[in-house]
C-alpha cells in the first residue's frame, strides 16, 4: 500500500488551500450572537441562584422571628390598668354598645369582655382562662409588639377605658367608678401559645428537593394516518420486546400555601426508560417502488434476518410542573396532601435503539424524530410529616404524557409514556406571611 | 482578532470534515463558539492553530456521531480491492480542489480517518480514541480510504 502514500501528500497540499472566500461577516455575527446568549444564560443562572440564596436567608430570618413570637415559653399578657368601663351606663344604652374606637386593632366585641365583668361580684377579683382565639378575636394582643405597647379600648361616651398590656400574666382590671372602693377584676391568660394547626393555615412558601424512583412504561397506539406502514408482525416482534423499566425524577420543588390549598411548581430532571429485549426474525418485509412503500411481502426462510438485542432506552426530560393541591391534617404532626396538575416536559436527550415499525430493523433513537415539547398530567397524594420549619412527604404518584412522544408526521405508532412511583420530598418553610 | 485571523484556516478544516458548505458554516460557527468558551483551557503547550484545529475536529466528530451511522452499513467490496491496489499514481498532479472534491465523495468513516491521519497528523491511537474504534480499524479505514480516493482521482 506504500504506492498510495502520494495520496497523503496530495491531501496535505490540498488542505493548504485557504477557504477565505467562504467566510462571511454573518459567520462572526452568528458566533457573537451565540456568545451573547451564553452570557445572558450565565447572568440568568446567577440571578436565579442569588434569588434562591436571598430567599433562603430571608425565609430563615422570617421563620426565626415567627418562632420567637410563637414560642410557648413566651407568655403573652394583657393588663388593664385603669378600668373605666361604666357597666351600668353601657347596659342601659345599647345603642352605644358598638360605638367605640380601637386604637391598635380592628374590632373588639366589648360585650364579650363585659360578660366577664357582669358575672363577677363587685369588689371581687376574678381570674379567668380564655383561649388565644378569643384574645386574638378581641384584638387584645398585639403579637408582634416587643415592647409594652398599650392597646386601649375606649367607649365613645368616654365612660370607660380598657388598657391592655402584653405582659405576663394577662389580666384585665376593671374599676367600678360608682363603688366606693375601686373593684378589680383580673382575667388571667397564662401559658397561651398558637396551636400548630392554626399556624399551618397561615400563608407560606415551601422550598425543597424531591426524588421520585418509580417505573415507567408506555401506551402504544396506532397513528391512523400512517397505519399502512406498520409491519403485520410488529405486535409479536418489536412491541413484545419492549417492557417497563426503572425511571426517576429529581429536582427542586416550591409550593405556596394559603389556608388548606397550595400551588406547587419546580424544576426537575426526569428520566423515563424502557427495557428492550428483542429476539425475533424478520419474516415479513416491506417492498418499495422508487423509494415509495408498496406492500409487505413474506421473506423466504433462508433469507430471514434475525434481530437479537437487549438494552435499555432512556429519555431525558426537563420537567416544569404546575399543580394545585389540598391538604388535610390527620394529626398534630401529619397531614395528607393531594395535588393534580400538568407538566411541561422538554425532551433533552434520548439513547438506545428501537425496532422500526415497518422494517423491524433497529433504529438509533437519535435518528428518529421525537416531539421536543411535551405535556404530561400528574396526580399524587400522600402523607406528610409537618413540622413548624419543614415538611417531609411520601406520596405515590402517577404521570402520563398527554401527547405522543413520537412525531405523528413520521411515526405510525403513537407513544404516550407514563410513570408511577413514590415521591420522596422534603421542604423548608419560608416566607411566613 | 481571533476570528478574523483564523476563520479561513478553520473553514478549510470544516470543509474537510463536512459534506457541504452549509454544514461547514455551522461547524465553523459552533467551533469558534467553543473556542471562545474554552479559551481559558488553552495552556500554550502547542500552537493556537493546532489547539483550535483539535477543537474543530472533536466537534466535527461529535456532530458526525450524533447523526451517525449513515454509512456504517457500507462495507468495502473486497472484489474491487485488487483493482484499486493496482491503480498507480496519476501522471498529472490533480488540482487541490479536485482532491478535496474527491475526498468529499468518500463515505464519512474513510474520509474522517484520512483527514485525521494524512492532514491533521493524528496517530492511529489518537484516531481510535477519538472515534471509539480499534487501532486496527483505524489502519484499515485509512488504507481503504486511500485506495478509494486514488480510484476516484484516476477516474477523473
Amino acid at each position: 500500500m506504500d504506492n498510495l502514500q502520494h495520496i497523503d501528500n496530495l491531501l496535505k497540499q490540498a488542505s493548504q488551500v485557504p477557504a477565505n472566500a467562504l467566510v462571511t461577516a454573518s459567520d462572526w455575527a452568528a458566533v457573537e450572537k451565540k456568545l451573547k446568549q451564553r452570557k445572558n444564560r450565565i447572568y440568568a443562572m446567577w440571578f436565579f441562584l442569588a434569588l434562591i440564596c436571598a430567599g433562603t436567608v430571608i425565609g430563615l430570618i422570617v421563620t426565626n422571628i415567627h418562632s420567637l413570637q410563637t414560642n410557648p415559653n413566651n407568655h403573652v399578657v394583657a393588663d388593664t390598668k385603669t378600668e373605666v368601663i361604666d357597666n351600668a351606663h353601657l347596659s342601659q344604652s345599647p345603642n352605644k354598645e358598638n360605638d367605640y374606637d380601637i386604637s391598635t386593632t380592628d374590632e373588639i366585641d366589648i360585650n364579650k369582655l363585659l360578660e366577664h365583668n357582669k358575672t363577677t361580684e363587685p369588689n371581687e377579683t376574678t381570674e379567668a382562662q380564655i383561649s388565644i382565639d378569643e384574645v386574638s378575636r378581641f384584638g387584645l394582643l398585639e403579637e408582634s409588639t416587643p415592647t409594652r405597647e398599650k392597646t386601649s379600648i375606649k367607649t365613645s361616651a368616654d365612660e370607660g377605658r380598657l388598657e391592655i398590656f402584653n405582659l405576663l400574666p394577662i389580666s384585665a382590671t376593671f374599676t367600678q367608678p360608682n363603688l366606693p372602693v375601686p373593684s378589680k377584676q383580673h382575667i388571667g391568660y397564662s401559658d397561651v401559645s398558637l396551636p400548630t394547626d392554626k399556624s399551618e393555615l397561615q400563608s407560606h412558601w415551601e422550598m425543597g428537593l424531591s426524588f421520585t424512583p418509580g417505573l415507567s412504561n408506555k401506551i402504544a397506539s396506532v397513528n391512523n394516518a400512517l397505519s399502512y406502514l406498520i409491519n403485520p408482525t410488529y405486535n409479536n416482534t418489536v412491541k413484545l420486546g419492549e417492557q417497563a423499566a426503572f425511571s426517576n425524577t429529581f429536582g427542586f420543588n416550591t409550593q405556596y400555601h394559603r389556608s388548606q390549598w397550595f400551588i406547587a411548581s419546580g424544576l426537575f430532571m426526569t428520566q423515563r426508560n424502557e427495557r428492550i429485549d428483542y429476539n425475533y426474525k424478520i419474516e415479513i418485509s416491506p417492498t418499495y417502488d422508487n423509494d415509495i412503500f408498496n406492500k409487505f411481502l413474506p421473506v423466504v426462510p433462508g433469507a430471514q434476518e434475525s434481530i437479537v438485542y437487549s438494552g435499555s432506552n432512556s429519555y431525558h426530560f426537563i420537567e416544569i410542573p404546575i399543580s394545585i393541591g389540598y391538604k388535610q391534617s390527620v394529626s398534630p404532626t401529619f397531614e395528607i396532601r393531594t395535588q393534580v396538575g400538568l407538566s411541561y416536559m422538554a425532551l433533552l436527550n434520548r439513547e438506545g435503539k428501537k425496532g422500526n415499525f415497518t422494517t423491524l430493523r433497529l433504529d438509533d433513537l437519535k435518528n428518529l424524530q421525537f416531539n421536543q415539547h411535551n405535556i404530561a398530567a400528574n396526580i399524587k397524594t400522600g402523607l406528610y410529616l409537618n413540622k413548624p420549619r419543614f415538611v417531609v412527604g411520601v406520596e405515590p404518584l402517577f404521570g402520563i404524557n398527554i401527547n405522543s412522544l413520537r412525531s405523528p408526521e413520521t411515526s405510525a405508532i403513537k407513544t404516550n409514556p407514563y410513570g408511577y412511583g413514590v415521591n420522596l420530598t422534603t421542604a423548608v418553610k419560608l416566607f411566613r406571611l | 482578532m481571533l476570528f478574523e485571523k483564523y476563520a479561513d484556516r478553520m473553514m478549510a478544516v470544516c470543509m474537510r470534515y463536512t459534506k457541504n458548505q452549509e454544514d461547514a458554516k455551522d461547524l465553523l460557527q459552533d467551533g469558534f463558539y467553543k473556542v471562545f468558551v474554552n479559551i481559558k483551557k488553552f495552556k500554550g503547550n502547542s500552537s493556537i492553530t493546532t489547539w483550535m484545529t483539535r477543537v474543530f475536529i472533536n466537534l466535527a466528530i461529535n456532530k458526525q456521531r450524533l447523526g451517525r451511522n449513515k454509512y456504517d452499513h457500507l462495507e468495502f467490496d473486497p472484489s474491487k480491492e485488487k483493482v484499486f491496489e493496482e491503480a498507480s499514481e496519476p501522471e498529472k498532479q490533480p488540482e487541490p480542489e479536485t482532491v478535496l472534491a474527491a475526498l468529499n465523495k468518500l463515505p464519512d468513516i474513510y474520509k474522517t480517518v484520512l483527514n485525521m491521519y494524512a492532514i491533521d497528523q493524528l496517530s492511529h491511537k489518537e484516531i481510535a480514541k477519538q472515534l471509539g474504534i480499534s487501532v486496527g480499524s483505524s489502519k484499515s479505514r485509512l488504507s481503504r480510504g486511500r485506495v478509494m480516493l486514488n480510484t476516484l482521482l484516476n477516474n477523473k
